[in-house]
């Protein structure tokens, strides 16, 4: 087996209490590298299509990658996997903190959970042992509560992670919490692990991460960090919440429901007050990092006093990051930073995926301030723009189920349904999903991040928003639609890579994009090279998309709302006058993937060029939709 | 006089500068000599591959309007004028 593996995963049946370890497959590692790579190869092979994602047959995956754990920058990463009951296709969920590399100290790469459990558990796995433990007293429980009792039980070293009540109640914006505050929040993933009865998973172990190379490992990483030297400092000071007033202004975030522009409805004056300096001046600011993360970009803030202080840890809390910042502020016209450090408190606790109930919240507000909605559906609550009181019950309301909460727990789509289908306009959600807070009107290649990737509505699948070091944009302006292709392809597939072998993006930003294949060769000991990173990243693009074609989806049928992509368009702001033409590009990136441009069926050749000829009959006997 | 203010994310300390400046392309003259490390992250050397980082890794808003909208890089300014500086996102 190569290195950077431990070379096997737990299979646990639930419904039978069954542990089955599993020898990792090598050619599978060497294909699909790890982490949602694998996941994706194993779960196509072992759920057929059809399954009702919060029933039996769904199965939950917690995959690290082969450097997770290891002394590559940064691998700190791991990936929660399973059919989504948001989109019913193909979800994926991506985290740091610090239970991705405990697991495989712990001597496992990945757990693989199938069935349902007749009363809740946990899964403690204590180097190398496994076993299911009854949770009932657990159940319930908030997150932070929850990680204290279990840190008083089996120790301080032990990491944890976890659902909250919104994942025990099948809420479909619930996410997969690690370390109180860090969370696997996309594709409702939480809501899986609560169909399963599963409340936590809690890993101890000082097993080494076997390297092939480990004096080329050391040395790769001292030049990555003297190269990243500058990059790094930013992020360090500030996190991802220095971005907060820039974004506001440049049209890159979402203001007002994704219906207004940052220059007219949340200025300088506003914006400055939810970003950089203010959030990191907040009391007791102290930076938090991931495992192993020499940049340090999240931080930890008390807030004692006042109506939104915090009540859990003492009042100390996790600095909230740029998309709950956004989506609870910009996106709502409200920069009372202290309402979004209690959501933040709130979110985590509960067990919930801050971009998608902030969006949520977006819609209703809009609806409200419509004269759709009223105050006899709202519970009372005055839901209009920059309300923080009225922001902070209802996040609490919908983490808890309570009240009109319980209409909007499962995002916006299905709050849409449940109301009748109003206000259409202002549901802002791409076949399910909620979109985080990176306009495409601002940046145009993330249209096709947002309406073609398995993973639909999703920031951190590559493209053009983030530009890695060393690797160079077309000389041409972004507003020209034509000619991204090749470019948006090797962005998204050297994406998957990073995401698969358990590297942070933040790392990925900030050296030469061709340490990836670099730290690769030098845990696992194969050849890599950038031609490789971006064969092996189609690969695992193509297999997701597989997926979801064998469920029916053919993501050119999804629907695209006009404000995400400027139809029709601002008429202010720094976006204004923009309509992406997402077809262009779209099309584009189907003819030089060689998937068909009417059903996005991958042809026959294009599998072969990436070994994926076992794929072939099963696209060839597919009936999806045609547009 | 121009206000300039930069991104906190390119220098925390940098605050509020005047300058006597008519026209944005003169702010890397402007800045080399009191704000060196500003000027080395925003003005790389002119020519090649220089000038199209520093168009597309910078967004400069001229009292809050891109100069996109305006004459680019070109756009003059007049007394009062702010102009801001920042960099083109990260993620988050």
């Amino acid at each position: 087996m190569a290195r950077g593996y431990m070379g096997k995963i737990l299979n646990v049946n639930l419904t039978t209490g069954d542990l089955e370890e599993e020898v990792l497959d090598e050619k599978l590692c060497r294909d699909y590298v790890g982490g949602y790579g694998i996941g994706v190869k194993l779960l196509y092979d072992r759920m057929p299509a059809g399954i009702d994602p919060l029933g039996l047959n769904n199965i939950l995956g917690l995959l690290t990658g082969p450097l997770t754990g290891t002394p590559a920058v940064i691998g700190s990463r791991f990936s929660a996997v399973a059919k989504s009951p948001k989109t019913g296709g193909w979800g994926d969920a991506n985290c740091g903190g610090y239970f991705g590399p405990r697991l495989k100290f712990a001597g496992f790469d990945g757990l693989l959970f199938s069935g349902v459990a007749h009363t809740p558990v946990y899964l403690l796995v204590d180097e190398g042992k496994a076993e299911l433990l009854d949770a009932a007293d657990l159940w319930g429980l908030g997150v932070t509560p929850m990680e204290d009792l279990l840190k008083e039980r089996h120790g301080r070293d032990v990491e944890i992670c976890s659902i909250g009540p919104a994942g025990e109640m099948l809420s479909l914006t619930a996410a997969i919490m690690n370390d109180k505050e860090r969370a696997a929040a996309r594709s409702g993933l939480g809501a899986v692990m609560g169909s399963k009865k599963l409340k936590a998973v809690v890993v101890r172990g000082k097993m080494r991460v076997p390297v092939h190379d480990r004096e080329e490992l050391r040395g790769l990483r001292k030049r990555i960090l003297k190269q990243a030297a500058g990059a790094f400092d930013d992020f360090h000071k500030y996190g991802t919440c220095g971005i907060t007033h820039d974004s506001a202004l440049s049209g890159d975030s979402p203001v007002k429901n994704w219906g207004g522009a940052g220059t007219v409805d949340f200025p300088s004056e506003m914006a400055v007050r939810i970003s950089d300096e203010a959030v990191i001046g907040l009391e007791d600011y102290k930076p938090y990092g991931c495992w192993g993360c020499p940049i340090a970009c999240g931080g930890k803030l008390a807030q004692r006093e006042g109506e939104f202080a915090l009540e859990l840890n003492d009042g100390v809390g996790h600095k909230p990051e740029y998309e709950t910042l956004c989506m609870f502020g910009t996106n709502l016209l409200n920069d009372d930073l202290a309402s979004i450090v209690k959501i933040n408190e709130i979110c985590n606790n509960l067990g919930l995926d801050t971009i998608s109930v902030g969006a949520t919240i977006g819609y209703v507000i809009e609806c409200y301030e419509n004269g759709l909605l009223g105050k006899e559906q709202t519970d009372g609550l005055e839901m209009t723009w920059g309300n923080a009181e009225a922001i902070v019950a209802m996040t609490e309301k919908i983490g808890r189920r309570e009240g009109c909460g319980d209409m909007l727990a499962d995002g916006i789509r299905v709050a849409w349904e449940k109301l009748g289908r109003i206000g259409t306009e202002y549901a802002v959600h791409v076949d399910g999903e909620e979109v985080p807070a990176h306009d495409p009107r601002y940046t145009p290649g993330l249209a096709t991040t947002y309406l073609l990737t398995a993973t639909p509505g999703r920031h951190t699948q590559g493209g053009e928003l983030l530009e890695p070091v060393g690797f160079r944009f077309p000389d041409k302006d972004k507003y020209e639609y034509t000619g991204w292709a090749d470019t948006h392809q090797k962005l998204v597939a050297s994406m998957e890579v990073c995401n698969a072998a358990g590297l942070c993006m933040f790392g990925y930003l900030s050296y030469p994009i061709q340490a990836i294949p670099e730290q690769l060769m030098a845990v696992t000991g194969w050849d890599f090279d950038m031609e490789e990173v971006y064969e092996v990243g189609m690969r695992i693009y193509t297999m997701r998309h597989a997926f979801n074609l064998r469920e029916g989806i053919n993501p050119l049928t999804r629907n695209v709302p006009g404000r995400l992509v400027g139809d029709p368009p601002l008429t202010e702001g720094n976006v204004r006058g923009v309509t992406v033409d997402y077809e262009t590009m779209i099309k584009e990136f189907l003819e030089l993937a060689g998937w068909d441009l009417h059903t996005t069926l991958p042809s026959a050749s294009s599998l072969r060029e990436l070994g994926m000829e076992f794929l072939i009959d099963d696209i060839e006997s597919l009936d999806v939709q045609t547009v | 006089m121009i206000t300039v203010r930069v991104s906190p994310r390119i220098s925390p300390a940098f605050g509020e500068v005047k300058v006597a400046i008519d026209r944005i392309d003169q702010i890397c003259g402007a800045l080399e000599a009191r704000w060196p490390e500003v000027h080395e992250r925003l003005c790389p050397s002119h020519g090649g591959d220089g000038e199209g980082k520093k168009r597309r890794s910078f967004a400069v808003l001229v009292n809050g309007e891109n100069m996109r909208f305006l004459d680019g890089w070109e756009t003059e300014l007049k007394d009062g004028d702010e102009v801001y500086i920042m960099p083109v996102i990260a993620g988050g």
